[in-house]
């Protein structure tokens, strides 16, 4: 519990926006803190226990004093966001399952886990619960049918994640290229580079084009993983599990930066080899 | 060549064979309908693919029973019904469908001289076919045409009617109903943005085409081809047949330069093709199908025609907006969308306009327009997700998370299945064609009514 409370004030990013153009504003433009999702590893292997002062933090080329580190023992809000248009059908639904499944048993109390399945209809199979047998359940009523809403089912999940303080794991899984979303790709990278929430897709069999995904990842410091075949996806899912546990939260609160626009950040770990995963930056005001 | 190419080659004793096998071939055929024995085809989108090598034509009239069987069926067929000489046409290759028109033209040519000459002299000559020599009269008979008609060789009435008939099985053999042996050109089957397999394309609507070229005196000012074409683009539209979409308007243009319906169902192609579950599907494809932009500037360019043509045709006008909106000039895509929004009857049109209009207002910066323009599309069809969507990520786009969260829920809180879902976003590239179902009913009831013909 006291994690969930550190995380609550951990959790104002950019408290609001400046006021669009020819709008009235709504918020004020006030920045209390910014927190990092990072993963530092060396040689593949995650670097654990490091503290504050061993990052290195610019935002906009600006060096700044990082105030918060936290670790593996924050409790996680995993948000499954899963393909089951037409394409999933048969073998590869359930892969799928078993992979949602595995995820569910690799958690831990505390966290929380939700279901939003997609196919062109975007739909909550379980909200945020820490009742992963309601998590299971809707994985196993699931039906493969229909076309692809992939951007509209990835802005869902990252609102969805948004919803409740914790650290956010967005899993996107889609062996397809978006065919029916209403929301276009720019509209969602935009607001990916406004959340705090961490995207790892996984692309599976042979599409030709991932780029959303790809990039949905890389802006949110997740990773894309991209698999041939749904035959070992729970493996990835629980390595995309574990290797989230294994992440750092940094938190600082800018100092000598504008408030607004696109802030390019720099994540280093002070000395050694080690090799840092982070957002490229984030968006703040409109 | 088929085996049943290569029959209909070969001798009258053969030919005989092949009819016999035909007849059984129909009574299965009959059977598997009633029985309800066939599977709908998967709702795929179909895109050109490679040419097909076409086999030589045999001399025009080497026999009449090709043409015989042909008039027959077109003269029986009730236009809409799934009747029996539907499937005995059916299981006719593109190639007797081609000898048989060649047939009936060769026929007119050689009646018509006879015509004219017992007209200048009185004398009637034998008419030669492979089949034997015919007379006038047997002429008149098997064409159910007048001695005028003969004289012009105006086959007018005759070549509407087939061209029911063969849009009658070009739409009875994409839904199954029947099996298509007309097989021309190879067609790539899209699905979910990808490409799942390729399929012979049947030949009706084109065969449909070709009969209608020669309705007299011009086909470009007849009711009925005019109906007829919008029919078939309303039916190719409406089932994402792109492939036969693409030269079907291309021909209808040609025929009815001044038609704003075909210009519309153009840019409807195009627009389609410029989709990203299209250019997604064609990546790394030896297609003739341009970039999304050079497919989208020509879709500009069909709808500002059809608008041009009728500046009251407000769908036109919805998908111009539209296309000018993903090309970023938002002041002139808001404007259109506006008086497209307020000029619309159909509640679909109300809601592709007002959805678009949100994010034209959106990218113009204008919140509570684009605010105001979802809520008016979430009113129309509020179990739509897409204008909750939109609500969602406007709200989040200004900083608002709770308010993204709030306009969101409705999303989440639906079912996913049907009949708790209905957006009609899903079937935009297709909703041009919504009306297909009228316009062959209207087709038919023209025939049916004995008028018009």
């Amino acid at each position: 519990m006291n994690a969930r409370l550190e995380m609550t004030v951990a959790l104002v990013l950019w408290a609001g926006t400046v006021a669009p153009p020819r709008q009235t504003p709504t918020f004020s433009s006030r920045v209390e803190a910014v927190r990092v999702d990072v993963l530092v590893t060396q040689d593949g292997q995650p670097v654990r226990g490091l503290r504050p002062a061993d990052f290195a933090i610019e935002d906009k080329g600006v060096p700044q004093q990082v105030d918060l580190v936290s670790s593996e023992q924050l409790p996680l809000n995993v948000i499954l966001t899963l393909d089951m248009s037409s394409s999933v059908a048969g073998e590869p639904l359930e892969h799928l399952r078993r992979a949602g499944r595995a995820v569910m048993d690799g958690l831990r109390t505390g966290d929380r886990a939700a279901l939003i399945t997609f196919s062109h209809v975007v739909a909550m199979g379980a909200p945020l619960t820490a009742d992963f047998g309601l998590v299971r359940r809707a994985l196993d009523s699931s039906e493969a049918i229909g076309s692809t809403s992939l951007v509209d089912a990835s802005y869902a999940g990252m609102v969805l994640g948004e919803s409740d303080v914790g650290r956010s794991l967005l899993l996107v899984f889609s062996d397809g290229l978006d065919s029916s979303s209403w929301l276009s790709a720019d509209e969602v990278l935009d607001i990916a580079r406004r959340s705090d929430a961490v995207v790892y897709g996984v692309s599976a069999g042979q599409s030709p084009k991932a780029d959303f995904l790809a990039e949905l990842s890389e802006t949110t410091g997740g990773k894309l993983f991209k698999v041939e075949s749904t035959k070992n996806l729970s493996a990835v899912f629980l390595s995309v599990l574990d290797e989230f546990r294994n992440r750092y939260v940094v938190s600082y609160s800018p100092r000598g930066v504008s408030p607004d626009g696109w802030h390019q950040l720099t994540v280093r770990v002070k000395g050694g080899r080690a090799t840092v995963k982070a957002r490229p930056g984030y968006f703040a005001g409109s | 060549m088929s085996h049943d190419d290569a029959a209909i080659l070969v001798t009258p004793l053969l030919s005989a064979v092949v009819r016999t096998t035909r007849r059984l071939a129909v009574a299965l055929a009959i059977v598997a309908v009633l029985g309800g024995g066939s599977e709908r085809k998967a709702a795929a989108q179909r895109l050109p693919g490679p040419r097909p090598v076409t086999p030589q034509a045999p001399a025009p009239l080497a026999g009449v029973e090709r043409l015989r069987d042909w008039l027959a069926a077109v003269a029986r067929h009730e236009p809409g019904r799934v009747d029996e000489p539907a499937i005995a046409i059916s299981l006719w290759s593109r190639f007797e469908l081609d000898a048989a028109l060649a047939d009936l033209r060769a026929l007119l040519d050689r009646a018509s001289g006879v015509v004219s000459r017992i007209q200048r002299s009185g004398e009637e000559a034998a008419i030669k076919t492979g089949s034997g020599p015919l007379t006038l009269a047997d002429v008149r008979a098997l064409l159910g045409l007048t001695d005028d008609e003969i004289r012009r060789r105006d086959p007018t009435r005759i070549v509407k009617r087939g061209a029911v008939l063969h849009a009658d099985l070009a739409v009875f053999t994409s839904l199954g109903l029947v099996v298509d042996h007309s097989r021309g050109y190879v067609t790539l089957l899209v699905n979910d943005g990808r490409q799942v397999g390729s399929e012979p394309r049947g030949y009706h609507w084109e065969f449909g085409r070709t009969l209608l070229d020669a309705v007299k005196p011009d086909p470009g000012r007849d009711d009925i081809v005019r109906l007829w074409y919008h029919a078939a683009s309303a039916v190719m539209t409406r089932q994402g047949n792109l492939a036969g979409l693409e030269p079907h308007v291309e021909h209808a243009r040609r025929l009815l330069p001044a038609d704003a319906v075909e210009q519309f169902f153009s840019g409807v192609l195009h627009e389609t093709f410029a989709s990203p579950r299209i250019q997604s599907a064609i990546r790394g494809t030896n297609t003739e199908i341009g970039s999304e932009e050079s497919e989208s500037r020509r879709a500009e360019r069909f709808f500002r025609q059809a608008v041009a043509l009728d500046p009251a045709f407000v769908e036109a006008r919805l998908h111009l907006a539209r296309t000018i909106g993903a090309a970023g000039r938002h002041e002139d895509a808001a404007a259109e969308l506006q008086a497209a929004a307020a000029s619309a009857r159909e509640p679909v049109l109300q809601y592709y306009a007002t959805l678009s209009l949100g994010r034209e207002e959106q990218a113009l910066g204008h919140r509570d327009a684009a605010r105001a323009a979802f809520e008016h599309a979430a009113s129309l069809y509020p179990r739509a997700q897409s204008p909750y969507l939109a609500l969602s990520q406007l709200a989040r786009r200004y900083g608002d998370k709770a308010g993204a969260r709030r306009a969101l829920q409705p999303v989440l809180d639906l079912p996913a299945l049907k009949p708790a879902r209905e957006d009609p976003w899903w079937d935009y590239h297709v909703s041009a064609g919504r009306h297909a179902d009228a316009l062959m009913t209207e087709l038919s009831a023209a025939f049916r009514a004995g008028v018009k013909q």
